[in-house]
């Protein structure tokens, strides 16, 4: 983690602030969306200040999640249109009826604009695979041209709107590791299924149990 | 890990806008009698967030059951990016994020 992705967390809490500052609370907020907002704006003020116990705080959640690093890259105008990088570690998807894949490590981009204005479709998810620019579908809920975001999008809408970073990386996770087969997106591949490289998920191992345990003892 | 002397590095912001919106919320929340310390946050399916008072660390079945929510049976619960079980326990000033999946997506 890099100063610069810190500065960046600082200026997207600055930036939150204001619309706090340009849309002031009205008494006609019923009290559960006062106590919101006071607690949005409590979360915010340390980051906005660079409070070193603020910063750390949000630091040491990053580091518990499973990616390996975090980083910013600025834009053309600086942080305004940069975007963060997370490179997850390996994950394993499981579906709801509790089969397993290898899914290994993915790349999340997220715009700084799309923090800001909540906007899901400028968010990419992408595995480190090669030839990743010609795959059509990343996950069997995220393709080129449509990601399924289930009830993952409330919880990262939600996140956005406070700058949570660890809850927007975090809900991430927690949307690839998840797999609902009913999905008529993408499939991944079956067990003993080799698609060619460069094929949609060709990367994508389904797990028996002993593989599933072996893989999480390495850990 | 050069995470802490990243954040040594960056110099203090002088007082800002922000400060009487600090204010603001502090008073919001002493009128409550909420501290920041001592709230669990909980995202919702619905895209709300529930502030909810805590004394101490509390499993997510208490929490809910406390604050009067209501639950799908099959709701997931996401704690800093893990998904737990509903027997898990959350410390004052900790987030749960609630899921509730759909069969298709």
């Amino acid at each position: 983690m890099t100063a610069e992705f810190i500065a960046a967390i600082s200026y997207c809490a600055v930036e939150k602030l204001k619309n706090f500052r340009d849309y002031p609370v009205s008494s006609r907020y019923y009290i559960d969306m006062q106590i919101e907002r006071a607690t949005a704006i409590n979360y915010l003020v340390p980051l906005a200040n660079r409070e070193h116990r603020a910063l750390d705080e949000l630091l040491t959640r990053l580091r518990k999640l499973k990616y390996e690093k975090y980083e910013f890259f600025s834009g053309e105008y600086g942080h305004a249109d940069g975007y963060f990088l997370g490179t997850t570690r390996p994950l394993i998807m499981t579906s709801d009826n509790d089969e397993k894949w290898n899914i290994g490590r993915y790349t999340i981009k997220v715009p700084v604009q799309g923090v800001l204005n909540r906007s899901l479709e400028t968010f990419k998810m992408r595995p480190i695979v090669p030839d990743v620019e010609i795959l059509h579908a990343y996950h069997p809920h995220h393709t080129s041209n449509h990601t399924c975001w289930s009830e993952w999008s409330k919880s990262l809408t939600e996140a956005c709107a406070n700058c949570h970073f660890d809850r927007i990386f975090g809900t991430f996770l927690g949307f690839l590791q998840s797999y609902y087969p009913g999905s008529p997106l993408a499939r991944p591949p079956e067990r003993g299924e080799v698609r060619d490289p460069g094929t949609d998920m060709y990367w994508m191992v389904q797990l028996n149990q002993e593989e599933v345990k072996s893989i999480v003892l390495r850990r | 890990m050069s995470d802490q002397s990243d954040a040594n590095n960056i110099t203090e912001v002088p007082g800002n806008f922000w400060d009487e919106l600090s204010r603001e919320a502090s008073l919001t929340l002493e009128e409550q009698g909420l501290a920041s310390n001592q709230v669990i946050t909980l995202s919702t399916p619905t895209g709300q967030m529930a502030t909810i008072p805590v004394e101490g660390a509390v499993s997510i079945r208490n929490l809910i059951a406390n604050a009067g929510l209501t639950m799908s049976p099959s709701a997931q619960f996401v704690v800093d990016g893990t998904f737990v079980g509903i027997d898990h326990e959350v410390a004052p000033g900790g987030h749960v994020s609630v899921s509730v999946p759909l069969k298709a997506g």
